[in-house]
């Protein structure tokens, strides 16, 4: 624990005052040990699910024998089975990432997030990996669910450091191909990239039956953008650069900033993404905190 | 349109402000990293032009703003129904139409005379004006406030109509000043019309401080516009007589003819004797040009006649004619009552007794002169008795002519007709005082026949006494430093002319006689004609004596002539009068507008200059509230253009806000 302390992006009073939450996934899991997550398969547990006909090669210990007396039938009595599950966290460590204002940088908000939501999982005995991503991928730990698996995570997330282009893109399919199995995959980027090759993605990822959600990071400079004379813009992720009056490219900046987050969180919502704009001026407890409490209440719901 | 700020107009340039900022900030950019290069990229590619429009009307507004309100201190004044809208109507309007000669020079090209084109534009501008106001006219001649219903009556007054006369502005402002204190009541305008012909105008003269000073003390806002039409001449000839002088059976005319014209071809010249006519073509090559002609008179004529030389109309037709008498002027006799010895002596010279057609007599006292046959009265010492001074003043009335010299002695200061003589003033040794500036175109000190000035110049004065005068004189000869030399006042039919040094060797150099002599023989032809039964006269000087009943008629063949103010030949029970314009008034010597702003100090005044020709022009008003209000209106629309391109900012997604309170 006095490791944690010394991480610059960890503050123990907020995962002290997480921990009471727990992050449920939004679909069922596959998992490889008995956890708190509904899973996909049907186990043994004491929440009965449904009937079904019994198939040569079931067990026959799971016949119910007061049904094949009343109908002369074989029939399976199922119950639901809890697993754990296996959280992917994408985090874009490319240039644009390093974007600083009052409030810090982006990189260094998304660090926060990231190593909370992974002391969180595996504090509930979850598996957690790290995908740490530009223009190729940086870092790629696999999850694992011990404890110890925590330290390398910080570790990694101690030593990135934003630069070079982002190919969130193709990061994507990348993962969804590569996880088989159905996976929690949480991506903390800016998503400064063309809105549709990046829903393909998310589409993707919908269609390998993952649980995405995405912290969308912005930073209220780059939403307001006030400015008072000529400036020249140099692009953080290329030499490209611009010389302009604010004043005079103000609104179409805006029109066109609008239609991007317009259309991001449209498709998100179409493919089943959960989406969170976050900005860096955002308290990260605050925003954790309502990520995982709007999990819980979807959770209770489809229960009751 | 004209400024009555002027010097405030170069600051117009300072409209460019917004521009040079807007050019300089965007040469100090400063760089900045930017991750969200893309939405720079896809806004620069489609709203850059509406943007750019954008700032550019931006920047306009505010150029118009500073344009406006630096225009606005400057104060622009324009003209005709504009210009009255804007100020408002006043309680009364005393219009001042200058109806001198001169005033008849007509535009070729809308063949309208100075004070026709005046009067069309004081109907339109009361036509076009808001509200009601009183107007009351007062002209250059009879100088009677009369009220009119509307500028437009001006068209067929007789009291508007074109004259052979000289106009007195300063009068005629002092008589509309008079009008303002009798009559307090409300704002008034006065409408002042005039050529800016500086005879007219007489910048010199003292009554212009007290037209000032009393003017600006009325009770009244009193605000004056001068409607100045100072267009000159391009094609026109004057005549004008300088003798007329009978000699047996020849009759001896020297003209002045004033050219002002670039035509070279001779131009008809119409004598008419006792109404015989003869043409001459006379070739005039230089402006001021001068001609003598012999004229036979036919035998078994009478002694006296008239006659009239006349040119072919031009621009102004008021200047084309000359009336004159010619005829037995009589015997002129001179009186001269002096202390000093010496000057007595050399005036009694100048008058060149001759037994014949001149006589004078020195004197020691006025008690056994015979008033009823003396031409002039010449005066130097001390007031005189009471009984003397009646005798001259009805001397003076009559037609005579008096010249007062100072008293020597330093402790008289009184004189004649109310004069008051300030201590002798010594020149230093080696800087005699000299005559600065004096009259050549009329009265004693006039150019010669032939055209060449009397060598007042060249006079030396070693000695002077300041002559302090009430109301009604006039100064006609200055030294160089402004102080008065010879004066000269109207009294009834004659002259009072005040001097203020002697023509003895140890007061001044005119013992010489070069001056002195002919000053002295015109101041007696002028004083001989109160005994002639034919005098020449000014026009609007000379006035019939309505009381006697004298019932003046034109003879010179235009019957509709009036003796108040037009030039003819009169005749009245056998007596005879040559009216002739006031040789000033063809004199193109103008004021310049800056002279008259200061003549009228701080008093409101707005000049509009008529060299356009156009009518609506003319009366102008300050406009500067209108461009305070467009600048108001630049500044609104800045305001909105910028406040129109404020978009809302985005805001995070509202779900987020909201569970962030449920968390909360």
């Amino acid at each position: 624990m006095a490791e944690f302390v010394q991480r610059d992006f960890l503050d123990m009073d907020v995962l002290g005052r997480l921990s009471r939450l727990n992050m449920h996934a939004r679909h069922p899991m596959l998992g490889t040990v008995t956890g708190m997550h509904k899973s996909a398969a049907r186990g043994s547990s004491v929440e009965f699910a449904e009937y079904r006909k019994y198939v040569p090669g079931d067990d026959i210990k799971h016949i119910d024998w007061q049904v094949y007396a009343r109908t002369d039938r074989f029939y399976i009595k199922e119950f639901e089975a809890d697993t754990n599950l296996r959280c992917y966290i994408m985090l874009d460590c490319s240039a644009s990432m390093d974007f600083e204002s009052e409030q810090g940088t982006k990189f260094a908000y998304a660090r926060k997030l990231a190593a909370s939501l992974a002391y969180l999982l595996i504090n509930q005995g979850d598996s957690v990996g790290l995908i740490a991503f530009n223009g190729r991928t940086v870092k790629d730990v696999p999850p694992r669910r011990s404890p110890s698996h925590l330290r390398n995570i910080f570790d990694v997330i101690d030593t990135l450091k934003p630069s070079g282009e982002s190919a969130i893109v193709d990061t994507v399919h990348t993962l969804a191909e590569k996880v088989s199995r159905r996976a929690v995959i949480i991506v903390i980027s800016d998503l400064f990239t063309e809105v549709e090759p990046l829903l393909d993605g998310f589409q993707h990822m919908r269609f390998r039956k993952h649980d995405l959600s995405v912290f969308h990071l912005l930073d209220k400079q780059e939403i307001d953008f006030q400015f008072d004379r000529p400036i020249r813009f140099v692009d953080m992720e290329s030499t490209f650069d611009m010389i302009t009056d604010p004043s005079m490219i103000k609104s179409g900046y805006q029109e066109a900033l609008d239609n991007y987050l317009l259309a991001m969180k449209k498709g998100c919502r179409e493919f089943g993404v959960d989406y969170q704009r976050v900005l860096t001026s955002d308290g990260y407890e605050r925003v954790l905190t309502s990520f995982l409490l709007e999990r819980i209440n979807k959770k209770r719901g489809a229960s009751g | 349109m004209n400024f009555l700020n002027p010097v405030l107009l170069p600051l117009l340039v300072l409209a460019s402000l917004p521009i040079i900022i807007h050019l300089l900030n965007r040469l100090r950019y400063r760089s900045v990293r930017w991750a969200a290069m893309m939405f720079l990229i896809k806004a620069n590619k489609s709203s850059t032009r509406h943007a750019r429009l954008r700032q550019y009307l931006i920047l306009s507004c505010r150029c118009g703003l500073l344009f406006c309100f630096l225009f606005a201190l400057s104060r622009p004044i324009v003209g005709g129904w504009l210009g009255m809208r804007m100020a408002g109507a006043p309680e009364t309007v005393l219009i001042l139409l200058d109806r001198s000669a001169s005033m008849e020079s007509k535009d070729p090209r809308l063949q309208k005379s100075k004070r026709e084109l005046a009067i069309e534009v004081f109907a339109d501008a009361a036509e076009k004006g808001e509200g009601s106001s009183r107007y009351i006219f007062i002209d250059s001649v009879v100088k009677t406030p009369q009220e009119i219903g509307s500028p437009l009556e001006l068209m067929d007054f007789p009291l508007a109509s074109a004259t052979d006369t000289a106009a007195d502005i300063p009068s005629m402002l002092r008589v509309a000043n008079e009008y303002l204190v009798n009559n307090p009541e409300g704002r008034a305008e006065i409408w002042l019309a005039s050529d800016l012909q500086a005879s007219n105008w007489r910048p010199a003269s003292k009554d212009w401080a007290q037209i000032e000073s009393s003017m600006s003390g009325l009770p009244q806002d009193v605000r004056i516009r001068l409607l100045a039409l100072s267009d000159g001449y391009e094609d026109n000839y004057g005549v004008s007589l300088l003798l007329a002088k009978r000699m047996r059976n020849d009759l001896e005319l020297a003209l002045a003819m004033k050219k002002s014209s670039s035509r070279t071809d001779p131009i008809p010249v119409l004598f008419n004797l006792n109404g015989v006519r003869t043409q001459v073509d006379v070739e005039v090559d230089v402006p001021d040009f001068r001609l003598n002609r012999m004229l036979s008179v036919p035998k078994g004529d009478e002694i006296n006649g008239w006659g009239a030389i006349q040119i072919a109309a031009d621009e102004n037709t008021r200047d084309n004619t000359a009336y004159f008498l010619y005829g037995d002027a009589g015997i002129a006799r001179s009186v001269i009552l002096a202390e000093h010895k010496l000057a007595a002596q050399l005036c009694y010279l100048a008058t060149a007794p001759d037994g014949k057609q001149r006589s004078s007599e020195l004197v020691e006292t006025a008690a056994g002169v015979n008033w009823d046959s003396l031409s002039l009265f010449v005066h130097q010492g001390a007031k005189p008795e009471e009984g003397m001074e009646r005798s001259l003043l009805s001397f003076v009335e009559s037609g005579g002519t008096v010249l007062c010299f100072p008293p020597a002695q330093a402790d008289v200061t009184e004189g004649p007709f109310t004069l008051t003589w300030g201590n002798p003033e010594a020149a230093e040794d080696g800087a005699p005082f000299l005559i600065g500036e004096w009259e050549e175109n009329e009265g004693p000190l006039a150019r010669s026949r032939n055209g060449k000035n009397l060598p007042v110049d060249e006079l030396e004065i070693l000695k002077r006494r300041q002559c302090s005068t009430g109301t009604g004189w006039f100064t006609i000869a200055s030294f160089s430093d402004g102080r008065p030399f010879l004066l000269r006042k109207r009294i009834g039919k004659g002259w009072v002319y005040a001097m203020s040094t002697l023509p003895s060797g140890d007061w001044s150099t005119l013992n010489q006689g070069t001056v002195l002599v002919p000053m002295i023989q015109r101041l007696i032809s002028q004083g001989a004609s109160r005994m002639s039964l034919i005098a020449s006269e000014v026009a609007g000087e000379w006035v019939p004596d309505s009381d006697s009943g004298e019932a003046w008629a034109s003879i010179d063949g235009d019957a509709g002539k009036d003796p108040r103010w037009d030039a003819g030949v009169y005749v009245s029970d056998g007596a005879k009068v040559a009216l002739n314009r006031p040789v000033a008034e063809d004199d193109e010597v103008l004021v310049e507008l800056a002279g008259i702003r200061s003549l009228f100090g701080d008093m409101q005044l707005q000049v509009m200059l008529e060299d356009s020709g156009e009518a609506d022009g003319a009366l102008s008003s300050e406009i500067w509230k209108s461009f305070v209000f467009i600048a108001l209106l630049f500044m609104i629309a800045e305001s909105v253009l910028l406040l129109g391109g404020r978009r809302r900012i985005s805001q995070p997604d509202q779900g987020f806000e909201n569970r962030r309170k449920v968390a909360a």
